[in-house]
């Protein structure tokens, strides 16, 4: 039995489209990574799962129960760290705890779990005094009490410092040692690589890619990266790369153009350059990086924005 | 039955925030200087010499719900503050949390929506009922150590006041559940305090004197549409819960110079008190449900 199926879900806001024909599965005992930029679906996804929202087509099951039908069983079982929540203000870390142990009807040492998230020291402070960090520290605490076989954590890194997304994974880690599935999303390619047995990427409500780390390495033309420089970058010399069969992604910065392709086609390039009349001043090639293969499922650019790079997020 | 979870949860924020105790300092502050006033002036307008502790008692009652004499014209107290105490309780209680982000905390746990309407009016209503104990006691003891007190009529007295309460805080929370903001939703309570506390009485009674001329008697639809307003019925959930209510009022309202334009009650069935209590029920249930339906309904971004 899968822990989430979700199969051709569909949702519109109004004219937004949110969600288009979305299926994934995720396997019980994995940790599944929802990668995408910010605006693809996530949390709609998430959402879903959650009974927060109603698709307008198609069926999400979690732990083998229907997502609409059996909400309460579902959440019952399910550990949530959801995105733009806000904690109770007024209330301790404790009484927070205190209160999803009534709400799930189990006991748990509340230090223990605080010591765990690594905020022990606030249990009897109010959360509207926390930091954005201590306050996801509390939730993600707050998710997992009562060994919840389903861990849903919707950018779960958001607001803590590189040590912290360290020690979220490894609680995320340690997880699915224990059993449980879990299914966390995130913008940042580098937080689900490190982790995750299974990636789906989401792009405008649609699933572009779904696999190993390893597999979406193998899918991206050799998973090499070869940068060309040379005297001048126009449409021509684009085009001329991109018709090489073998090239999946062609990219420019500055007087740079960035493809890739698989290592014995990247002669094949340069000569394509050359042919356009340009000339190549030096090349370089290296084993693309995730965030490469990231970049190029869930952008269009097709010419680069000169300031791309400085731009572009994380 | 995790509503209780969510109740409880309500309640302690609501005890960690100035609600409780807001409430608590307008039903001490609300009662207990009207008790005060009551015992040292306007007892004597009542007339009565050498009063029982069950006239004295009647007195304040008649004085709280409107019916007192010389005052009789104006908008009961009760009738005044009750239900914006009541409503404001409630108008906040989900849409703040659909606001702020908490609800996504609170059904991210085992709770159907239908535990968090309940939930929330279980939670707002302690408050109510808390700041309706503690300020009416207070008044009590005034009235006791100034005059006396017939305490069995006094606490029939709050239980009254206490379910017309309940109903304001049920409509809130109904209208904020129907509410995706709580700026929605406080428009939706300050329309419903528009609508019944001030141009329902006001298009009544314009229609009666344009329309009927104050002839007496205006038709039976008019009185029966004029009396689906909560605060019209709050006189019928009083005289079914106090027993001799309705007796003493007309006894006091006869002392008194007969009101000038009153019209005979007459006995059709939207006149009698079960009628009332029969339109607070309506009050307190369709709101709420109604709520209920577009919360379950609607989105939850």
């Amino acid at each position: 039995m899968a822990a989430i199926d979700v199969d051709g879900v569909s949702k519109r806001f109004g004219s937004v489209r949110a969600l288009q024909d979305l299926s994934l599965t995720v396997e019980e005992g994995e940790i599944y990574g929802f990668l995408g930029p910010n605006g693809a679906g996530k949390s709609t996804t998430i959402n879903v799962l959650l009974d927060f929202v109603r698709p307008d087509r198609g069926t999400a099951s979690v732990l083998g129960m229907d997502a609409q039908e059996n909400s309460e069983a579902i959440r019952q079982r399910t550990g949530v760290l959801p995105d733009g929540y806000q904690v109770y203000e007024r209330l301790t870390a404790r009484q927070h705890l205190e209160f999803v142990m009534e709400s799930k009807g189990v006991q748990e040492d509340p230090h223990a779990i605080l010591e765990r998230v690594g905020i022990p020291d606030a249990i009897d402070r109010k959360a509207g005094g926390y930091s954005k960090g201590m306050a996801q520290r509390l939730v993600l605490g707050m998710s997992l009490v009562g060994d919840p076989e389903l861990l849903i954590l919707d950018e779960p890194t958001t607001g803590l410092d590189p040590n912290g997304a360290v020690e979220m994974r490894e609680i995320i880690r340690e997880e699915r040692d224990r059993g449980a599935t879990v299914f966390f999303s995130s913008h940042i390619l580098a937080q689900v690589e490190a982790v995750c047995d299974r990636v789906g990427i989401l792009k405008d409500g649609e699933l572009v890619a779904e696999d190993t780390i390893e597999g979406l390495r193998d899918s991206m033309g050799g998973g090499h990266q070869l940068t060309v420089d040379v005297d001048q970058v126009n449409d021509s010399v684009v085009g001329a790369v991109r018709s090489i069969p073998d090239v999946t992604g062609v990219e420019t910065r500055d007087s740079r153009v960035i493809v890739n392709v698989d290592e014995s086609e990247q002669m094949a390039v340069i000569d394509a350059i050359r042919g356009t009349g340009a000339t190549v001043k030096g090349f370089e090639t290296r084993e693309a990086s995730l965030e490469d293969l990231f970049a190029d499922i869930t952008t269009d650019k097709e010419v680069a924005e000169p300031d791309a790079e400085g731009g572009a997020e994380a | 039955m995790s509503w209780t979870a969510v109740a409880r949860k309500d309640f302690h924020d609501s005890v960690r925030s100035l609600l409780l105790w807001g409430v608590v300092v307008v039903f001490v502050l609300f009662a207990g200087l009207l008790a005060f006033l009551y015992a040292n002036y306007f007892f004597d307008v009542l007339g009565v010499s050498d009063p029982t502790a069950e006239t004295v008692t009647f007195g304040f009652v008649l004085l709280m719900t409107g019916n007192f004499p010389l005052l009789q014209f104006g908008v009961g107290p009760v009738l005044a503050l009750v239900p914006v105490i009541g409503l404001l309780l409630g108008y906040k209680s989900i849409a703040g949390e659909r606001d702020s982000g908490q609800i996504k905390i609170l059904l991210g746990l085992p709770h159907s929506r239908l535990d968090v309407v309940v939930g929330k009016f279980a939670g707002r209503s302690t408050v109510a009922l808390i700041g309706i104990a503690v300020g009416f006691s207070v008044a009590a003891l005034i009235v006791l150590v100034l005059k006396s007190i017939e305490p069995v009529i006094f606490i029939q007295f709050v239980v009254a006041v206490a379910l017309f309460t309940l109903v304001h805080v049920s409509i809130g929370v109904g209208i904020s559940a129907a509410s995706p903001s709580s700026t929605l939703s406080l428009i939706g309570v300050m329309g419903f305090v528009g609508i019944f506390q001030v141009l329902w009485g006001a298009t009544f009674f314009v229609l009666n004197a344009f329309v009927f001329e104050f002839s007496g008697q205006p038709p039976d639809w008019f009185r029966f549409l004029r009396n689906l307003s909560p605060g019209r019925a709050y006189d019928g959930l009083m005289a079914s819960v106090v027993p001799r209510y309705a007796e003493y009022k007309s006894e006091i309202a006869s002392n008194a110079t007969a009101g000038a334009g009153t019209e005979p009650v007459g006995d059709a069935f939207f006149t009698q008190d079960w009628f009332g209590v029969l339109v607070l029920v309506f009050w307190a249930v369709v709101p709420l449900a109604i709520g209920y339906w577009r919360f379950e309904t609607d989105d939850l971004g």
